[in-house]
């Protein structure tokens, strides 16, 4: 096996401008995927783009709304008019607003499920035309933790998680049989420059078995190694990358 | 990255590495410039088996006779491997017997049998390889499990309740082994093409329940053990991975 082992494959990264995101798009195109990021965030794009295409690699951004449609549809246009093919979709576009039970307003409970759910949903159908025409495609959302366990702080993000989960098989199913594989990774705590600053890191780490948080390219290569050819047979499943912190 | 390299210098154990899927993950792990060693309850299959690999891959391989339902006996084989070998990186616990009964049928000869080899066997050779790994400060330990841990199954229940207690066992020893960099995590597969389920009849009918449409080759499941077994996971810890192609998502 050579290293490029996504050479010749076109990737799509939704909220790829930071974080998770950009680690698996850093990986992907060390890794000789043609990598397009799609983002609300020109700016954070543009950023992102720069430092992809630094090492040599390929990488082009698109701003897209995962919430609407039309706008995936735009940018999915303009990526197979380019590239033709899209072998990779990384579902990772994401919001986790905190709100309590008693806090959480109509809209915030409507903005966090369309971005975490109904995204997911949009994105996917958006591209799943053509993974099924090229009879190969791999789809790998990023769900959370929290989409297991009781999450007071941001019961909403949590749930709209869970439903990504349930989404995930039933995409499973649906395009299995086209040689679609669609699976998940649920993370635990990352350390992103926003979670560093957000201080609950340090106090999670001794109740994690292995003693660190994640940094994002360990959450990367989960991803990377569902969305390859080397996965053939893990279809539907949601693989907990969490360093054992809750064992599900 | 090359994943052709990724397990140099590195030294890989598989029970029942003989033949079906531990045959497979073994020349993988070898395929990929790993040592390995074979341990098998059937010494004339091991070497077999280690001869083949060696001499296609160049890989040191080497195989042991191991009846993991004896400590004694995983004790020494442990010493001979570490003797050989120098240090223990990836631990396969793949040995395992399903043998179809019925709750009317298991006689308490053949429940003890299933649970001593799918069950206490994992725990016994988990525990001789812990020591040598929290020496090295590094370890991945990957069981085999199966997908049956999870459902009803009156062909095998004795099989599958086996293999859920490992779903126990794996978080148990994740959570205790984890402060050492010792990886715990298992692999649950689905329907498997190895030369003894093509040679039964519930092959077949079981295809098209599968989104993808085929039952696994065994290298299938070796990628996803090789996967968690490797440098590249890092925080993939007392979770098992079923790989089914989809058939129960779970």
């Amino acid at each position: 096996m050579s290293e490029a082992e996504f050479g010749g494959q076109v990737a799509v990264v939704t909220g790829g401008a930071a974080g998770i995101g950009f680690a698996i798009s850093r990986l992907l195109s060390e890794r000789g995927a043609t990598v397009c990021l799609l983002d609300v965030d020109q700016k954070a794009m543009d950023g992102a783009i720069e430092k992809l295409t630094k090492g040599g690699g390929k990488a082009k951004g698109y701003v897209a709304d995962v919430t609407k449609e039309d706008t995936l549809q735009k940018a999915r246009d303009a990526i197979l008019k380019e590239f033709k093919r899209t072998d990779v979709l990384v579902n990772n576009a994401g919001i986790y607003p905190k709100a309590t039970l008693k806090e959480i307003t109509v809209e915030g409970w409507n903005k966090m499920f369309d971005v975490n759910a109904l995204g997911m949903f949009l994105t996917t159908r958006t591209f799943m035309d053509q993974m099924v025409s090229q009879k190969y495609g791999r789809i790998v959302s990023i769900i959370t933790n929290d989409a297991y366990i009781a999450k007071p702080t941001t019961p909403h993000y949590a749930a709209s998680k869970a439903a990504v989960l349930s989404l995930t098989k039933t995409f499973a199913a649906e395009l299995g049989p086209h040689e679609v594989i669609v699976n998940g990774v649920s993370p635990g705590a990352v350390a992103t420059e926003r979670a560093k600053g957000e201080g609950w890191i340090p106090q999670r780490i001794p109740l994690i078995p292995v003693r660190r948080a994640a940094e994002p390219e360990d959450i990367a290569e989960v991803v990377l190694f569902l969305a390859s050819k080397r996965n053939r047979f893990v279809v539907g499943e949601t693989v907990v990358a969490n360093g054992g912190f809750t064992m599900l | 990255m090359n994943i052709a390299k990724e397990f140099e210098g590195q030294v890989g154990i598989v029970t029942g590495g003989a033949d079906g899927i531990g045959y497979a993950i073994s020349r993988m792990i070898a395929q990929r410039s790993g040592s390995v060693a074979i341990w098998d309850v059937n010494p004339d299959g091991g070497k077999r088996a280690a001869e083949r690999i060696g001499q296609e891959t160049g890989a040191k391989v080497k195989a042991y006779a191991v009846d993991v339902t004896n400590e004694k006996n995983v004790l020494s084989a442990r010493d001979a491997t570490m003797s050989d070998f120098g240090r223990a990186d990836l631990l396969v616990n793949n040995a395992g017997i399903y043998p179809f009964e019925n709750l009317r049928e298991i006689t308490e000869g053949s429940w003890d049998h299933v649970f001593g080899v799918n069950t206490k066997g994992v725990f016994f050779v988990t525990r001789a390889f812990m020591d040598p790994m929290i020496k090295q400060n590094y370890g991945r330990v990957v069981t085999i499990v199966t997908e049956d841990a999870y459902i009803a199954k009156p062909t095998l229940p004795h099989y599958a309740a086996s293999k859920t207690a490992l779903l126990s066992l794996i978080k148990t020893f994740a959570k205790e082994l984890g402060p050492h960099e010792i990886i715990c995590t298992g692999v649950a597969p689905g329907p498997v093409a190895t030369e003894r389920a093509k040679g039964q009849s519930w092959l077949a009918p079981r295809i098209p329940t599968i989104p993808v449409k085929r039952a696994a080759e065994p290298e299938d499941i070796a990628e996803v053990v090789l996967f968690l077994g490797s440098k590249r996971n890092r925080f993939v810890v007392g979770e098992t991975v079923v790989a089914n192609g989809g058939c129960y998502m779970i």
